[in-house]
């Protein structure tokens, strides 16, 4: 049997053509590995407009602005802030609380300021002056502080003491 | 030439191997495929595949051995997708059976390698290793990608279907059967 498996498979003769490995294009590994990085690149497309919530790369790159320089971006009050509304004072020797109330370095809010200086009261014509100065229970807080430059807390109820 | 000559990743020795080894590897996979254009793209395809890994082959298992491997996978995979394609076939025809084998290839073909071909593909490639290459269970093992207990089991069904399509009293158990059963000696490569 063993012969006759010999005979009958030696009689089974190899197609003699060119080898088809000398015609394979041995592709270089950058070739090999762009299948995978196109998918991290549709991947990572599709997780930025996850995220940013839009598809438009103008808009990944505010996100991503925002998120690596909060402060410059935006200057909108820190709402996660736990810090009490601070009287003027303090806020001088801290920096400038990005709160809604105006701060004192800035310039006072037209229309809560009452500043003797600045802009008058548009009711009252006459309460230029005496306008600011009858507004004493309004200054909360600023009775060195109305020389002029900083402007008391707008609010009545902030900054008392 | 011995194993050891071949150096992973050298082509000139791998074009050595191709040039040793293909016309093995084209006969057995002939004893597995029926169809002969199907044996020359499952042995080429082995070769590339070969050829692709070359500089990842160890020289622990023998060259020959490891592309035996490689071409017996791809015929099994062949075999396997021929048969959901003679499903296909029977399918596209309604049930009706397809044109029979031409009685006058029958009669030349080499009833033999016909029953071979019509064996599962691993226990046939074990006959082929084993009875025409003249494989050891080590490397018949190595070539299959299996243990040598699974060598032995293999051989063992393969010796029983042949008996059952080609003759009561063939048996690899007879000592005239196959003499190469008597020495275990190993001379792979011709």
């Amino acid at each position: 049997m063993e012969e006759r498996l010999r005979r009958e498979l030696d009689a089974v003769q190899p197609m003699f053509s060119s080898p088809r490995y000398l015609s394979t294009n041995r592709r270089p590994a950058a070739l090999r590995f762009a299948p995978a990085a196109l998918a991290a690149a549709v991947l990572g497309i599709l997780a930025l407009t996850a995220y940013a919530g839009s598809p438009n790369p103008r808009v990944w790159t505010e996100h991503v602005f925002a998120v690596v320089h909060p402060a410059k971006a935006s200057p909108t009050p820190n709402e996660a802030s736990p810090r009490p509304q601070p009287s003027p004072t303090e806020d001088r020797h801290e920096t400038p609380e990005p709160t809604e109330t105006a701060e004192p370095r800035e310039s006072p809010e037209p229309h809560e300021s009452p500043e003797p200086n600045q802009s008058p009261e548009p009711s009252g014509g006459g309460e230029t002056g005496s306008g600011g100065s009858g507004s004493d229970g309004s200054h909360s807080g600023s009775d060195g502080s109305s020389s002029g430059e900083s402007s008391p807390e707008p609010t009545p109820t902030s900054g008392d003491h | 030439m011995s194993e050891e000559a071949y150096r992973p990743g050298d082509k000139a020795d791998f074009d050595r191997l191709y040039r040793a080894a293909y016309p093995h590897v084209y006969r057995t996979l002939s004893a597995i495929l029926a169809d002969p254009q199907a044996a020359e793209d499952c042995a080429q395809d082995a070769f590339v595949q070969a050829f692709r890994a070359w500089s990842r082959w160890r020289p622990e298992a023998p060259a020959e051995a490891w592309v035996h491997r490689i071409a017996v996978n791809r015929a099994i995979s062949y075999r396997r997708s021929a048969k959901l394609r003679a499903v296909g076939e029977v399918l596209r025809r309604l049930g009706r059976p397809g044109p029979g084998a031409d009685p006058a290839d029958e009669a030349i073909k080499p009833s033999l390698v016909a029953a071979l071909r019509s064996i599962p593909p691993k226990p046939a490639a074990a006959i082929v290793l084993r009875h025409y290459h003249g494989y050891n269970n080590r490397e018949i093992a190595a070539a299959l990608g299996v243990s040598e207990r699974t060598v032995g089991t293999r051989l063992r069904q393969a010796g029983e279907m042949l008996r059952a399509k080609l003759a009561p009293d063939f048996s690899l158990d007879e000592p005239g059967a196959f003499p190469s059963e008597q020495h275990e000696e190993s001379y792979a490569g011709r």
